[in-house]
């Protein structure tokens, strides 16, 4: 009986503690986006419409002392339930930071590094008009477009800050994390460790000046996830087990008064050295913006994924115009709609071509 | 009776001076209408402890976007913003470049990498000098009029309509 009074008193006062520990205590935030969507870009399953909890996110941060922070971010998405087996749940972030100045600051631990523009942000919902983000960045498609392969996920080390000259910031940052060579089969051992000496090593160097934000990323690391096509190697003496990857990425926005435009473009190399099987990827979108007022703000964007893999050869581009409409600092209701494209090719002759639409609309909360 | 109008150009004529006179109006009147009128000032005010005098513009953006965290002596700089969307916030912002949606969703994006709460927004002039004067490293902007010799003004913005 003690225990459990003592146990329901720990419990009890445990979230009481952390509200009341005032400025410097844990702060608790997060944000949800709920959608429904109407899309009809499957021939087979006709139109669908559906209402969904896109993502959630729980942050818990706290300024552990003079300079040092830490963070943890919880995603939760599409309809997460363990009992349907639906959607997903990820331990996004879980860091500590050392901010000697804003030339230099050091991150220990998970978080998404800085690649290209989007990258780093891609998550946060309230941050974005997008419901639908530019494919190579829309987690909550991860069950049928290959998200991890465009832009590094999760690194466990990163330096970055800025250095002023004259009227122009010098962005850097560089990262470190694993591969995509992670153990995920609980039979062949330790699940979520690294599985080769190879690892992930990437940054991103850029510049500001007004209203221009411009950079060049990379990363590099090995990829052995194509290990399972071995058998199938032409020439058959061909190892796919493990082949150097690298992405290089573009990314240039720029912002004049009430207009914004953002473009990025990221190619995926396997340096397979191997000219009859190919698994190269690119991803382009570009987006125009234009706040009307501060309630209204509308774009226009356009993307872009191809797989240049031969003998199979595919494309995906998108069209997609929407606004967003902020409802004090806290609310935004969002509208989007876009016109998908879909083809395929096998040895150059073209043998899918699909067309569809979406439309959504989505409310996003920031608590 | 109305009193006649002096004529510059010619006195004996008064069907000119009349339409001389017109030509002044209209003059007035489209530059009245075309010329942005200079109301009021904003002030960027800071604690008087502050270590420097006045600031450039580079800076106090550098300030309101958490670029910089900290005045020259260590101290940490702590902003305010103003709740209602008024003339002064808007030429303050408009000022730095952005507009007041653009700082909240840098604000945020802040907030969510870790760097810190998102500014405390202020209702009223007189709480922002309150808040402004009794704050360490603080820094807000205001109606010119509003300022006492409590803070320490570091810039003015004129605010054109």
């Amino acid at each position: 009986m003690l225990k459990k009074i003592i146990l329901f008193t720990f419990v009890v006062t445990l979230p009481l503690a952390a509200q009341s520990s005032g400025e410097n205590g844990l702060k608790v935030f997060g944000y949800f986006q709920n959608i429904f969507q109407q899309e009809s870009l499957n021939r087979s399953t006709g139109v669908i419409n559906t209402f969904a909890l896109q993502q959630l996110n729980l942050f818990m941060q706290k300024d552990l002392a003079k300079n040092w922070t830490s963070l943890i971010n919880v995603e939760i998405l599409n309809n997460y339930s363990s009992s349907r087996h639906w959607g997903a749940i990820n331990l996004q972030e879980a860091w500590i930071r050392y901010r000697h100045s804003a030339a230099f600051s050091i991150k220990f631990g998970l978080h998404t590094p800085v690649f290209n523009h989007l990258n780093e942000i891609k998550n946060k919902t309230p941050l974005l008009s997008y419901i639908i983000r530019p494919l190579a960045y829309e987690t909550s498609f991860k069950e049928f477009i290959t998200v991890d392969e465009f832009a590094p996920d999760r690194a466990y080390l990163q330096v970055s800050g800025y250095i002023p000259w004259r009227t122009v910031k010098l962005d850097y940052a560089i990262f470190g994390g694993n591969g995509p060579n992670v153990n995920s089969n609980p039979e062949v051992g330790q699940t979520g460790v690294d599985t080769t000496g190879a690892m992930m090593i990437g940054g991103r160097f850029g510049v500001r000046h007004a209203g221009l934000k411009a950079g060049l990323s990379f990363t590099w690391d090995r990829y052995s996830q194509l290990a399972s096509i071995d058998d199938l190697a032409v020439p058959a003496d061909r190892d796919y087990g493990e082949i150097p990857r690298i992405r290089f990425g573009i990314d240039a926005q720029y912002q004049w008064n009430q207009f914004g435009i953002e473009n990025e473009y990221i190619h995926v190399n396997y340096h397979d050295e191997n000219d009859e099987i190919n698994f190269d990827r690119d991803f382009f979108y570009s987006t125009i913006n234009y706040e009307h007022r501060e309630w209204l703000n509308s774009y226009f964007s356009f993307w872009l994924i191809q797989q240049h893999a031969s003998p199979v050869k595919s494309e995906m581009g998108v069209f997609s115009l929407g606004i967003s409409c902020p409802i004090g600092d806290r609310i935004t209701i969002k509208l989007q709609t876009g016109k998908v494209k879909t083809q395929a090719w096998v040895a150059d002759k073209l043998t899918l071509e699909a067309r569809g639409n979406y439309y959504d609309a989505a409310i996003s909360v920031f608590f | 009776m109305m009193p006649r109008f002096p004529c510059f150009f010619n006195d004996d004529s008064e069907k000119i001076s009349t339409f001389s006179m017109k030509k002044v109006i209209y003059v007035f009147l489209f530059l009245a209408y075309f010329t942005p009128p200079l109301l009021s000032q904003v002030a960027v005010i800071a604690h008087r402890d502050v270590p420097v005098d006045q600031i450039k513009k580079s800076e106090l953006l550098d300030f309101f976007i958490g670029d910089i965290k900290k005045w020259k002596d260590g101290t940490a700089v702590v902003i305010f913003d103003m709740k209602e969307k008024k003339d002064v916030k808007i030429t303050f912002y408009k000022y730095l470049g952005k507009t007041s949606s653009r700082m909240k969703s840098i604000w945020m994006k802040n907030m969510l990498a870790g760097e810190g709460a998102p500014p405390k927004a202020v209702k009223t002039p007189r709480q922002m000098l309150l808040e402004v004067a009794s704050t360490p490293g603080a820094i807000g902007f205001i109606d010119a009029k509003y300022v006492d010799k409590s803070v320490k003004v570091l810039k003015t913005i004129p605010i054109k309509k």
